[in-house]
Formats: structure tokens, sequence, C-alpha cells
């Protein structure tokens, strides 16, 4: 029997939730389209600010009265609002520090600080945006807040409080981030970003860093030394870091004193060449080559060519892979000691060097000198020769499609010497 | 014999089973867009107060080595590498995989990039097929084109992880455009937690022609003209901001897309590489990620972004679209297959709990419930249980109640972006119901085709054709 009854009820049912499910998608709709609308009219009147910002009647006032020319507008924003667009750091500054300006006018420091201390949950954004609003104003007291922020176990908070204080650029601010820096109260990346571009110098506050008795702060420290290669003895105190018990220091050590361009980075790195650690050794061949690379002598460059090539042997990937780049950043007129490693027991090493001299284009060089009136001189040959046969059947191809001129009848007599086959022979 | 009285028995037993499952379906949803709101919400709050341009300034900004792997894309490929060479971001590496293109794929890129070529000794610690060439551009430094043995997606991200020089791979899709910001705002929240995040995923648009798209200036987000296309974006808004936003909140995040996913190098490795033994490379390795992890109790994190950081091509017509959706439903179920002694393991945390429950029953059986649920539908009607008025009111139910988490998720990223003129907005917002009227029946379609696939056990791509052009202006 068909259950008439259960179905009627069933329908009732259906009309029922389709009824409730009509209303909330209608409900939903509006609310989207006057949620949008309510945010083009905060975003109209800040368009609205910005143009009578820029009027001349408003230009010609002193910073002081221009808040009140247009506090007609920003009393149309809710504090939220004018909270927001101080703390957004895509917006203009003028704009930031206006609404700063008017928060303080409006609502009052104590407000404010208020604000900025609370620990409430669910206010962490309205922490947030009234740190930023005492950064601009950079009233008495906002250090402490922003201490006491930049330790703060939420991430938002803490990072809030890592740009603000950036912004105020000033020695206490930088002191501030660097003990959060040691502490790694925040990751200390995102620190070292913000203190890697204070405009003030802070050379002084990191030195002491370079003593301390945490791995990550000489780390640290070393690094953004090298912002300050002119200051005095700031090289030498990172240099003293290349016997630094903690690889890390070690690399930042070498890797810095690259960067301040100073005469001891040279030596360092020629040292830690032999570095037990991988990455340190990396390091310090790239900084060998970064230095050689401006060296005006072609004797230096080879010179530290040939410190460089045994590493192309090396037991690592990551520092035979350092010294293939650095090998070809010497340039091409370091050939002859980059070809020693042709000879090597390696066949890492062998092909490495093939590459090397394949990217400088050494072997295009001696290809193209094949097909002239004035051929490649037997050391040039002999090491084209080497280089093809490690470099093997790809290293072939390649030359070859490079040479949209053709192969020289050398070239072919050569490959058929070492038993290529493939379509260059064809 | 089956009698008349067993088909209304059953009809009932399948109505009470499919409302509980429509329960559980519309419990779920609610629960997510909940929580998608909540961490869209505080994305966006720490976006407001990020000061990308320090970010930008920075020398301590971690690299990123892009893979984008390619498969006949002559059409496509060079705006694509064009919009990740333009990426605002420190510094960074494009290893384009041609991964044996039978087109003009190289030839377009040679001739572009003034490409040469260049024998390249790399360490394979990833299996992946042999290398034919590689390609370094003479105008742009941070190009590398590799050709390669055609072995599929998953081998040509491999042969590009072997190549990379870089901690982070950006494994993105050679046909997809990406914003200028793609990478910036990906790493900018790794960056905070370098140590635990090991995988990151954001959110693309479908567009019919996306190098359009991509030339827009004007950064105001546009809808296709098309109705196909307008449906496949909203369904993939829908799935990111309402679906994957929760999921990464309650670390659950269970597909870091092939379209764009930033991965940690060292965790790829120490994998073995994406599987080419599945259809889909993506969703499986985020499987795999959790199970090792979770396994080992090793600290981790899998986030996605609420970001929209790129357009990517769909399909324009309605067989392709199949095509498609068929395939996204086949790997689903073989990666849920393969994973399925995750399901319900405490071990597993939310990934066993929330997750894959999730996929199995909302992803892989739905073909199941909603062929059961048409069939008692045509079934009751047949037999007097329902009259015109409560069928009308069913149909009716479904169209309004499935556009709500579309309205949601559309509300979501309004707010978060609000880069839609109101009249789109409307016109997404009026698409809500008509999903299910015009545009669902092509994805159960497409899932029951899905399932057969698998079951049959296919393992082929099925890459559709590009859509015909309809813009004249070229790039």
């Amino acid at each position: 029997m068909i259950p008439q009854a259960a179905g009627r009820s069933v329908e009732q049912l259906l009309f029922l939730a389709f009824g409730i499910t009509c209303v909330l998608w209608l409900g939903a709709s509006i609310f989207v389209l006057l949620n949008r609308m309510l945010y083009d009219r905060t975003g109209g009147r800040l368009r609205m600010l910005a143009r009578r910002m820029t009027t001349d009647e408003v230009l010609r006032l002193a910073p002081d009265e221009r808040l009140a020319a247009v506090r007609g507008i920003l009393v149309r924003l809710s504090r939220r609002e004018v909270y927001r667009v101080t703390a957004d750091t895509e917006l203009p500054a003028w704009l930031t520090a206006l609404c700063a300006t008017y928060s303080l006018d409006r609502w009052g420091l104590a407000q404010i600080v208020r604000d900025a201390a609370s620990h409430r949950r669910g206010r962490k954004w309205r922490r947030i945006a009234a740190l930023f609003t005492l950064g601009e104003l950079r009233t008495e007291g906002v250090h402490e807040l922003l201490e006491q922020a930049v330790r703060d176990p939420d991430p938002d908070v803490a990072g809030a409080a890592v740009t603000v204080l950036r912004r105020l650029e000033d020695r206490r601010a930088a002191g501030i981030l660097i003990t959060a820096l040691r502490e790694e109260s925040y990751p200390p990346s995102r620190i070292a970003t913000q203190l890697d571009q204070f405009a003030i110098p802070i050379d002084d506050l990191l030195l002491p860093l370079l003593a301390d008795p945490r791995p990550n702060a000489r780390y640290w420290g070393a690094s953004l030394l090298g912002h300050y290669p002119g200051f005095l003895g700031v090289a030498e105190r990172v240099a003293a870091l290349e016997k630094d018990e903690y690889p890390g220091a070690r690399k930042t050590a070498v890797t810095t004193l690259a960067r301040m361009d100073v005469v001891i980075a040279l030596p360092v790195a020629i040292r830690l060449l032999a570095d037990p650690v991988p990455y340190v050794r990396a390091a310090a061949i790239r900084t060998v080559a970064a230095r050689g690379a401006q060296a005006h002598e072609e004797s230096v460059r080879r010179d530290l060519a040939a410190r460089l090539t045994p590493a192309l042997a090396d037991r690592d990937w990551d520092v035979r892979f350092a010294a293939k780049e650095s090998l070809e950043h010497l340039g091409p007129g370091v050939w002859r000691e980059v070809a020693e490693a042709l000879e090597s027991a390696d066949a890492f090493a062998r092909n490495g060097a093939a590459e090397v001299l394949q990217n400088t284009g050494v072997l295009d060089r001696v290809i193209a000198e094949m097909g002239t009136d004035t051929p490649p001189d037997a050391l040039a040959m002999r090491v084209l020769e080497r280089a093809l046969n490690e470099g093997g059947a790809g290293m072939v191809d390649a030359a070859v499609a490079r040479r949209p001129a053709g192969v020289p009848p050398a070239l072919v007599a050569l490959l058929e010497r070492l038993r290529f086959t493939g379509p260059v022979l064809a | 014999m089956i009698t008349l009285p067993t088909l209304a028995a059953g009809a009932h037993v399948t109505v009470v089973v499919l409302s509980g499952y429509a329960a559980l379906l519309v419990l779920y949803t609610a629960v997510m867009l909940f929580v998608a709101a909540w961490e869209g919400h505080l994305r966006r709050r720490e976006q407001d107060v990020e000061d990308f341009d320090r970010v930008l300034a920075s020398r301590y900004t971690i690299p990123v080595s892009i893979i984008a792997p390619a498969y006949n894309e002559e059409g496509m490929v060079v705006p694509a590498v064009r919009s990740l060479l333009a990426q605002s971001y420190p510094e960074f590496e494009v290893i384009v995989v041609d991964d044996g293109s039978t087109d003009a794929t190289l030839a377009v890129l040679i001739e572009t990039f003034d490409l040469v070529p260049r024998q390249v000794f790399v360490r394979a610690r990833i299996p992946a097929k042999p290398v034919r060439m590689v390609y370094r551009s003479r105008t742009e430094p941070r190009l590398i084109v590799v050709v390669k043995e055609n072995g599929g997606k998953a081998d040509a991200l491999n042969c590009g992880a072997n190549l990379a020089r870089y901690r982070y791979l950006c494994c993105v899709d050679g046909d997809t455009m990406f914003t200028t910001d793609a990478l910036l705002l990906s790493m900018s929240l790794i960056v905070k937690d370098p140590g635990r995040i090991v995988a990151a995923a954001s959110m693309f648009g479908i567009s019919l022609e996306p190098e359009v798209a991509a030339r827009n200036a004007t950064h105001v987000a546009r809808l296709n003209a098309d109705l196909l296309g307008d449906f496949q974006h909203l369904d993939l808004v829908r799935a990111f901001v309402a679906y994957r936003m929760a999921w990464s909140r309650l670390s659950c995040m269970m597909c870091v897309s092939g379209g764009f996913g930033v991965w940690r190098r060292d965790v790829v490795v120490e994998l073995g590489g994406f599987s080419p033994s599945f259809t889909c490379e993506d969703i499986e390795m985020t499987f795999r990620i959790h199970e090792k992890m979770l396994r080992e109790e090793r600290p981790y994190r899998i986030i996605s972004l609420p970001n929209m950081i790129a357009q990517t091509e769909g399909p324009d017509n309605v067989r392709s679209l199949v095509s498609q959706r068929a395939r996204w439903q086949r790997v689903t179920m073989e990666t849920v297959w393969a994973y399925r002694h995750m399901l319900g393991r405490r071990r597993y945390a939310a990934v066993g709990l929330l997750g894959l429950p999730y996929y199995l029953l909302f992803e892989c059986l739905a073909p199941v419930f909603q062929v059961a649920a048409i069939v008692t539908l045509v079934l009751a009607a047949w037999l007097g249980m329902m009259g015109w008025i409560g069928y009308l009111a069913f149909i009716g139910l479904m169209t309004f109640g499935m556009a709500i988490p579309t309205t949601v998720a559309v509300l979501l990223h309004d707010v978060g972006y609000r880069d839609y003129g109101r009249r789109d907005l409307v016109r997404m917002l009026l698409l809500g119901p008509l999903d299910f009227v015009l545009y669902r029946p092509i994805l159960i379609w497409a899932g029951f085709v899905g399932t057969w696939q698998f079951l049959r056990k296919e393992k082929g791509w099925d890459k559709f054709d590009r859509n015909v052009r309809r813009s004249t202006s070229d790039a």
C-alpha cells in the first residue's frame, strides 16, 4: 500500500524547507550586495578625502590645519574603519598619518593606548591598529608597548610590532628588534628584514651579537653587519667568525665579507675552502669567485680558478655545483685551469669541467676556429676532444645545435675519431 | 517479482538514507563555511598589515624554483612563461619542462626567449625520464627550458625538481597565467614558519581566455561572457574559498592544486618525488605528505592562501568539461583508495577523521548518491508518493540550497578582494541557483564517468583541446 499520508507530510516538509532555503539565499545575496555598497561608500569617502587633500586650498594650509579641513569627511568613518586605514600598509603614507592624527583627536590618547595594551581575545586587530596609530604618532611610551607586543605569542601581534618598530626608525626601536632577534620571539628572518632596511646606522648595536652565546644571534649579527662595510673594525670582527664553532656563523662570515667587498674576504674564503661543512665550503667557493671576477689581472683569476677546480670533485654535490657556477663566473680566461679537471679520476669532476668549458663559450670558440685559416693549437684541440668525450652525446648535440653556420670538417673528423654517432655525422 | 509495496518500501529506505546523507552534507558545509570565513578573515587582516614593500626589497626572502611542465602548449606557453618571469619577487628561477611535446612548444620558446642548447649534468635525486636537452636563454638568465622524453606531468615535475637550485619548488601548469604578486603572497606566509610549512596552495580562477584576463591592467576581475566558463569559475571559487580555507585552518588541507602549489623541495625529494602511477600528481602528493608526517609524528603544515593568484583555461564545451571532471573524479578515487588505511584513524588526526571522510562521502561516493537520488525521485513520482508540488518543492530546495554555499563563497571572496564590479557580483549571485539545474547535471554525469573509469583502472590524462579564441587582440 502506498503511504499517501506520509507522502503529504513529506511534501509539506519539502515545501517548508524550500521556502526557508529560498529566503536564506535571498537574504545572503542581499547581504553580499549591501556589504559591497557599504564598502564602496567608505571607498568613496576615502577618494573624496584624497581629492580634498590635494586641492590648492588644503595644500596651502599648515599640516595641523589640514585635519580641520577634512574633518567633515573623516567624521563619517567609524573607529574600526579609521583604525583599519591606519594599519593598512598598502595605503599612502599621508592617509595613514592623517587617520592617526584624527584618531588621537577624536578618541584621545588614553583610549588608543588602552587598545594597544589590550590582551583581550577578539581585540587583536584593534590592538594591532592601535599600535600602528601610536607608531605613526610617535607618542611617548610607544616603545614599551611595542616591546611587549613583539614578545606576544600571537605571531600577528608580534609581526605588526616588528613592522611598526622599523617605521619608528630610531635606535631604541632597533635595540628592541635586536633583542627580539636574539630571543627569536618572532621568525628571525622577518626581524632581520626590517633591521636590514633601517636608514640610520645601527652597527654598534649589532656588533655585540657577534659575541652572543646563541649561535643564531651570531649568524644574524654577521649577516646584518654586511650593511656597514666602511665602518671601523666591523669587517675584522666579522672575519673573526671564520673560527666559530657554529658552521652557520662561518658561512655568514664569509658571505658577509664578500658583500662588504673588503680585501679580507679573499683570505678568509680561501681558508674556508677546506672547511669540514659542505655549505661553508660552497659559500667560500662563491666568495672566492666573486672576488676573482673583480680582479683586473687574468693571472689572479687563473690563480683563484686553480684553487677552485679541485672542488669539482668534492664529495658533496652542492659544493661541486658551487664550483661549477663559480668557475663559470670567472670567465673563459681560466680555461686551462678548468681543463685540468678533465684529467681527474672523478667522473663528476670531468663532466663538470666540460660543462664549465661549454658554458663559458670555450668549446664554441675552439669549434669556430676549426673552420678558419688559423686553426686552434694542439692544447685547445686536446681540451675540446676531452671535453666532448666527457660531455657525451648531449654536449656534442648542443654544440652542433649552437652552430647554425654548420659543422667544420675538422670537427666531424674529431667526432668520428671519438666514435660519436648521431645526426651530425649522418 | 518486485511488487509495488516492495518498491515503495525500498524508495522509503532510500529517501531516509539520502536525507541522512544530505543532512550530513549540509552540516559539513555549514561548518566548513564558518571556519573558512574565520580563516579568510584572519588571512586578509594579516595581509593588510603585512609590509610587502620591505619583503620585496629584502635579501632574506627565500628564493624559489618555479617548475612549469608543458606538453603541447604552443599556444599558451609563451604568455604563461612571461607571466612567471614577471613575478615581483627578489630571487627565483623558471624551469619549463617540455615533456616531449609533439607540437611547436619548443620552437616558440626558442624563438621568443632566444634559447641556446646546453648539456647540463644534474643530480638525479628523483627518478625521471631522460633529458634530451637543456636550453638557457640569452635574454632571460632566470629561464631554463628542459626537453625530455614524454613521461607525464608527475615525471616532468620530478625532472624539474632535479634541476632546481632553490629550497622551495613552485609547481605550476604551463598554460596558466599568474598575477605578478603570486609568489610574493605565497612566500610571505611560508617565510613566517618555514620550518613547518611544507606546502602551500592558492586559489585560481577559470577563464576561457586566461591570457586576455592577464593583460587586463585595471586589476578589476571580469567574468567570462560565457555561462559554462562562469559556472566553472564559481565552482573553483566555492572549492577554494569555502572548503580549502577551512581545511587549511583545520590542518587537513587535502589537495595542493597542480595549477599552483609551493612545495618544500627536501620533503618532495624525501618522498621520492611526484608519483607517475596516479592520474594526477597533486592530490596524491598532498595525501602522501600527510600520511608520512602524521605516521612519523613530525611537525608540519600544509596551508592554503586566500588569494586568487592565477587564471587557468577551462573547457568551453560540455564534452571537454566532462572529460576533465571525470579525470578529477578518477584521481580522487584512486588517491582515496590508495590511502584508505588513514580513514577514521586517530593517528592521522584531522586528515583521517575529517578530510578523508569528506573525500570518501562527498566526492568519491557522490555519484552513487546522486544517481540514487534521481532514481528515487523518478520512482517516487511514478508511485504517486510525491505530487507535483512536492516534486517542484524538492527541485527548488536543491536549487536554492546548493546556491547558499556559492553565495557565501562569493561573499567571502568579495569581502577579501573587492575585485569584481557590482554587475559581475550580481551575475555570480544569480548563477548560484542556476548551478543546480544547468551545471550540476554535467558534473553528476562526469562523476559517473570518472567512477566508471576508476573501476576500469583507466589512467589517461584526456587533455582537452584549447578553446577557440574569441578575442582578436594580440599581446
